[in-house]
């Protein structure tokens, strides 16, 4: 009994200093204040509603948060208060969600939502956080993400990421007639229903085909999209969908009938391994929100230290990225309220709707919330565009904005405002 | 149809055991009494303890008793097992939905609506019964369930939206959600709206097992021959049976639409109609109790399992497991808390009588 007990003790001493170990890195890594002493203050509760299970498994801008939240209670926390994440799971469901952010907003009332990432919540939640004065910065996908005063994502949306695929079709591949190839369900509509607005605007033909999400069948859907004869072709699918797709596209020579294209979701590790990308090789490009996982910019150097450092290590990627920018963006806000009592929801969603524009090497443009009375969001619309090369992802063109009619309206004249983006005045113009 | 009256006798577990001494009798009037206070005392305690997740979780937890209660009317009086309650919601709540966006009435009468319209709908699916049930019933109602899912991640429910399907489409700002009653629009006041709305479909199904309805049930499960020659329209009672539990559903899409202030797909899987099915023989069908505390159960768990981040499916595991005990326990939870209470009443008369 006493070796064990004598065991059990060395481990725990062990785990100390391994666990003390870890501030070591801390002096590198540019977390919050910097100041490499843990904060011991009254807690900060911040929350994430997030599909960890049901549909599909999102937690890795969650995880991303919580390292970066991690390493700046490590650092000083918020003016000597550290944060607390608190993050559920809503399975997908609406009514999980719902209930989910009750939970963290109105039980365990945290000051903000970061990194969120989930196919249902904007939807459930919009509305409440509105009422609860709460705003939400994470990944979306339904248009709620984007058009709620509350909200507002890191990722670009399936709808600016279709676009931005379509117009590098448009631009560089000479393509005059798309098909936008999309499962039925609720909010499809806005994605591909943007791509025919944008087909209007440039004089691109727009074929939209809405398949069946509960016994898709990719062989007659390659079948369906070749005898549209168009010139090209995006099929706005997660990664393992979209490689069924192109493999029984493969079959009938698809990549000599049409241009494949394909949005952000296509850019994953495990895709290239899931095609045959030597048929592939060059005829197949897709679309990119965030930049390149390998770069060496300063801030993905430091979203790469700081995973591993504090975070799991498994699971760097693109969400990885927008949540740890996510993260970062709420503790520069926070950080701008001086006197830490001040800190409460309401002086966090002020400090979170007057942010400066936050510039990262990760983002091709500065990310902004756009101020109090902004009731739509797109901080992140200019992509970048990839293609399979030699059995991987290659860039073939760098930040580019997305060609959103609808941005002529709102994003344009807030951008103008903000002095932000001057770059690309030529190419909203053409919005116009 | 007095000969009716004559099978009282055979419906022994749907009547209260009767005691030799009157005084010992528990009585209708009591029973009402007895359902009134469990009840209140219970949702009281709910009402006064819980915070916005839990309140949530128990509001649609009184949304699941009723759906119970009308699988256990279909199976307890019956014994049809029916796999597609839960899409009956689903169908109860778009029709509110669809009411509610087109004619903006009366919360109660949007409530009305979502019961009336699943109990037409739930008369429908229950055609098959008149031809079969056991193994073949639950297989045809469970696909019943999985066309349900289909139709609805296609069409999706009512936002407020232009056209039959009212949906908005490419915007996001323009989804309208339900509103609430005036004098419950807290989640406290909604909660205890619900908890009311429950202990008026209690007394509608005790009402039904009580009069000619149940007996005729009663006496179409024993045999329906036997039926069928005391002159029980089988056809009749059968489809009433499907209306009274449709119409019970209908209510419960109603007000988790109106929990929710909106519905969608992703929550009626036809799993959740096969774990309804479950609570139902966890909780018992032969007493109100049971449905009572067996749509408490459904949700409670699942509610528990995600406060703690327990992942989803092992909840699925959990309802499993808990369906090998329902199985060999055919009085249920509700059963045997009735027998007990019924006898501490009985010994508490007798020593007070003594």
């Amino acid at each position: 009994m006493k070796r064990i007990v004598s065991a059990l003790a060395l481990t725990l001493a062990a785990g100390w200093l391994l666990g003390s170990g870890v501030p070591a890195f801390a002096a590198k890594l540019d977390c919050g204040m910097n100041t490499g002493k843990p904060a011991a203050g009254e807690s900060i509760p911040i929350g994430a509603v997030t599909s960890a299970s049901g549909i599909g498994s999102f937690e890795e801008a969650d995880l991303a948060a919580k390292a970066y939240f991690d390493c700046v209670n490590a650092n000083g926390g918020i003016h000597g208060r550290p944060i607390v994440y608190h993050d559920e799971d809503d399975q997908s469901k609406l009514d999980v969600a719902a209930q989910a952010a009750k939970k963290l907003v109105g039980d365990i009332g945290v000051y903000t939502l970061i990194g969120s990432t989930s196919f249902i919540e904007c939807i459930a939640n919009a509305d409440y956080y509105i009422k609860q004065n709460v705003l939400e910065i994470g990944l979306g996908i339904p248009p709620q993400c984007y058009q709620s005063k509350n909200i507002a994502e890191i990722n670009a949306g399936p709808r600016a990421s279709a676009l931005g695929a379509n117009d590098y079709a448009r631009r560089k591949l000479g393509a005059k007639s798309m098909v936008c190839l999309i499962f039925k369900f609720p909010g499809s509509d806005y994605t591909c229903g943007g791509v025919e607005a944008w087909g209007k605007k440039y004089g691109v033909k727009v074929d939209s085909i809405y398949a069946d999400p509960t016994s898709p069948d990719f062989n007659s859907l390659a079948l369906q999209v070749l005898a549209t004869g168009d010139d090209g072709v995006q099929a706005l699918f997660v990664d393992d969908q979209a490689a069924q797709l192109l493999n029984a596209a493969e079959q009938q020579d698809g990549a000599a009938k049409m241009k494949w294209t394909g949005p952000t979701s296509y850019y994953t590790a495990r895709f290239p391994g899931a095609i045959d990308t030597k048929y592939w090789n060059d005829r197949l490009w897709v679309n990119t929100e965030l930049g390149p996982l390998d770069a060496k910019g300063k801030d993905n150097q430091n979203w790469n230290d700081v995973m591993d450092a504090y975070g799991p290590k498994v699971l760097k990627d693109s969400f990885s990225q927008a949540g740890y920018i996510a993260a970062r963006i709420a503790v520069n806000a926070m950080l701008t309220i001086k006197n830490p009592k001040d800190i409460n929801r309401n002086a966090v969603t002020a400090a979170i709707q007057n942010m400066k524009p936050y510039y990262s090497d990760i983002l091709c443009g500065p990310w902004y919330w756009g101020g109090k009375a902004a009731t739509e969001h797109q901080g992140n619309h200019i992509t970048r565009t990839v293609v399979i090369h030699d059995g991987k992802f290659k860039f073939v063109e760098g930040c580019f904005p997305v060609a959103d009619p609808s941005y002529a309206k709102s994003i344009v004249p807030l951008e103008a405002k903000l002095g932000i983006n001057k770059k690309f005045d030529q190419e909203y113009d053409n919005l116009r | 149809m007095t000969e009716l009256g004559k099978t009282e006798a055979i419906d022994a577990g749907a009547l209260p055991m009767v005691a030799a001494r009157p005084t010992l009798e528990v009585t209708p009037r009591l029973r009402i009494v007895a359902i009134v206070v469990v009840v209140a005392v219970i949702s009281g305690a709910i009402a006064l303890t819980a915070g916005g997740y839990w309140l949530s979780n128990f509001t649609q937890a009184y949304c699941m008793i009723l759906t119970l209660m009308g699988c256990a009317v279909l199976y307890g009086q019956l014994g049809l097992v029916s796999l597609c309650q839960w899409a009956l919601v689903g169908v109860g709540g778009w029709i509110s939905l669809r009411f509610y966006h087109y004619f903006h009435p009366p919360f109660f009468v949007t409530i009305l609506a979502g019961g009336v319209g699943a109990s037409a709908v739930g008369m429908i699916w229950g055609l098959p019964a008149l031809r079969m049930r056991g193994l073949y019933l639950a297989l045809v109602t469970l696909m019943l369930a999985g066309a349900f899912q289909t139709v609805i991640t296609v069409t999706s429910f009512p936002v407020g939206g232009p056209g039959i399907l009212g949906q908005v489409g490419a915007s996001g700002n323009e989804r309208i959600m339900m509103a609430r009653p005036e004098i419950a629009s807290s989640d406290t006041a909604y909660f205890l709206y619900v908890a009311f709305v429950t202990l008026l479909a209690i007394f509608l199904v005790e009402a039904h097992r009580r009069t000619k309805p149940g007996r005729a049930w009663a006496l179409i499960r024993k045999n329906e021959q036997m039926a069928m020659a005391s002159g029980v329209r089988i056809v009749f009672y059968k489809a009433w049976a499907f209306a009274l539990s449709g119409f019970l559903a209908g209510v419960a899409g109603a007000m988790l639409a109106g929990l929710f202030g909106q519905l969608d797909a992703s929550a009626f899987a036809p799993t959740d109609s096969i774990v309804i099915f479950i609570g139902t023989l966890l909780g018992g069908t032969e007493f109100w109790l049971g449905p009572f505390l067996g749509g408490i159960l459904t949700r409670f768990i699942p509610a528990l399992l995600i406060d703690f981040n327990v992942n989803a499916y092992v909840g699925l595991l959990f309802f499993g497991a808990a369906l090998l005990l329902g199985l060999r326990d055919p009085v249920g939870i509700g059963g045997h808390l009735t027998g007990l209470a019924e006898n501490l009443y009985r010994k508490f008369m007798r020593w007070r009588g003594s």
